[in-house]
């Protein structure tokens, strides 16, 4: 590496005062200038018009501002992304909410539904479980319990509405009654026959 | 026709696009002392040669002026019409004057300040031959920013580079300067 600094150099390179030029240069110069001396009017106009690096300074700028706009764009579109996931979640979390939660009325209703679960030959089958989905206005929740001794169980403080019954009971094909209208003016009862499977006994016949 | 001392560069050239005689010779007077001076550093203070090769540039700037197509100032053109000429002499060894012989004269002369300014002389000597020795490229552009005082964009512009690769050039040619200085001491 050098001892001496380009900023020395630099100071050897700079020059003093100018010399003086010798009497007569400038006559003798001028002297030679052509009658017909003429310069191109656009090259005048273009003087400082050109800019050395200026395309690729463009070009560059156009990069940067292309690539800031697709950040831009990209943070956009993925924020209404998150905003719409979002906004889908809770729509979906109330839907789910709203169906499994039960309406502000249920178990709050006046009405009662009596079901009766028997067999084929009319007797009353105990231990059956019973299921009651309320299907106007729908919901997800339901309400269980098993018949007793008589194959009876009752279903009380329900809203008024459409429901769904469904029995089940081992040994029996499970069963399920339509829209069963429950009102207020009485209380509704309904059967449900279970039809035993085939190649079981009848529940109660003992087997060896 | 004398033109105003201050009439700007460009008001010049619209003048002489018109084909005003009096702006030619309004722009030798505006630029002849700067080249004579530029010429003069190159040529080692040969001022007969210097003022021999100012006459050449002005008569190929003439001659050359339908091509000016105003990529840079009229006067940077004309700083590489006069670095050119020079360049053209010096390719033809038997008109070179040889350094030493400057020296020597300064030296023969009895000033009293003759020891300073054979000092002065032999170190204004050394930085010319290590400018000279310089690859064109940085040469040139050294010449142009340190003797013809030419400003970094319009060295660019006459180039056609950006202004950072010129001060590239120039910080490698200042580094090959200090070499080459510190090898000659």
């Amino acid at each position: 590496m050098s001892m001496i600094s380009d900023r020395r150099v630099a100071r050897l390179l700079t020059p003093g005062a100018d010399p003086r030029p010798p009497v007569g240069l400038a006559s003798r110069i001028k002297d030679e200038i052509p009658a017909d001396v003429r310069l191109d009017p656009d090259a005048v106009a273009r003087i400082g018009a050109y800019r050395p690096g200026a395309h690729r300074r463009f070009v560059g700028e156009f990069v940067l501002l292309a690539a800031m706009l697709l950040v831009v764009v990209g943070l956009g579109v993925w924020g209404l992304k998150v905003v719409r996931d979002h906004e889908d979640a809770t729509r979906h979390a109330r839907a789910v909410d709203a169906l499994l939660e039960p309406t502000d009325d249920w178990g709050r209703g006046r009405a009662s539904l009596t079901v009766t679960v028997h067999d084929e030959r009319g007797i009353g089958l105990p231990g059956a479980r019973v299921v009651l989905h309320r299907l106007e206005p729908p919901s997800l929740a339901s309400r269980r319990a098993e018949t007793v001794r008589d194959g009876r169980v009752r279903f009380l403080d329900l809203p008024p509405g459409g429901y769904r019954v469904s029995a089940e009971l081992p040994g029996f094909a499970p069963a399920t009654l339509g829209t069963i209208r429950v009102t207020e003016e009485r209380g509704s009862e309904v059967p449900l026959e279970l039809r035993l499977l085939a190649g079981l006994p009848p529940q109660g016949t003992e087997t060896r | 026709m004398t033109m105003p001392a201050k009439v700007e560069e460009r008001e010049l050239l619209l003048a002489l696009a018109r084909g005003d005689r009096g702006a030619a010779e309004a722009l030798v007077d505006r630029t002849y002392p700067r080249t004579f001076a530029l010429l003069c550093r190159l040529c080692g203070a040969d001022r007969d040669l210097a003022a021999d090769l100012t006459q050449e540039t002005y008569r190929r700037t003439w001659a050359a002026l339908p091509g000016f197509d105003g990529r840079s100032l009229f006067s940077t053109w004309l700083y590489r019409i006069a670095y050119n000429t020079f360049l053209n002499h010096v390719r033809r060894p038997h008109r070179l004057v040889p350094l030493e012989d400057e020296v020597a004269v300064a030296a023969r002369d009895g000033d009293p300040a003759a020891d300073d300014r054979l000092v002065a002389g032999e170190a204004d000597a050394r930085v010319q031959r290590a400018v000279l020795a310089l690859p064109e490229e940085l040469r040139a552009t050294v010449v142009a920013r340190f003797w013809a005082e030419v400003p970094v964009a319009e060295i660019a512009a006459a180039d056609g580079i950006s202004a950072v690769a010129v001060h590239a050039r120039l910080r490698k040619a200042l580094a090959r300067l200090a070499t080459a200085l510190e090898e000659g001491s």
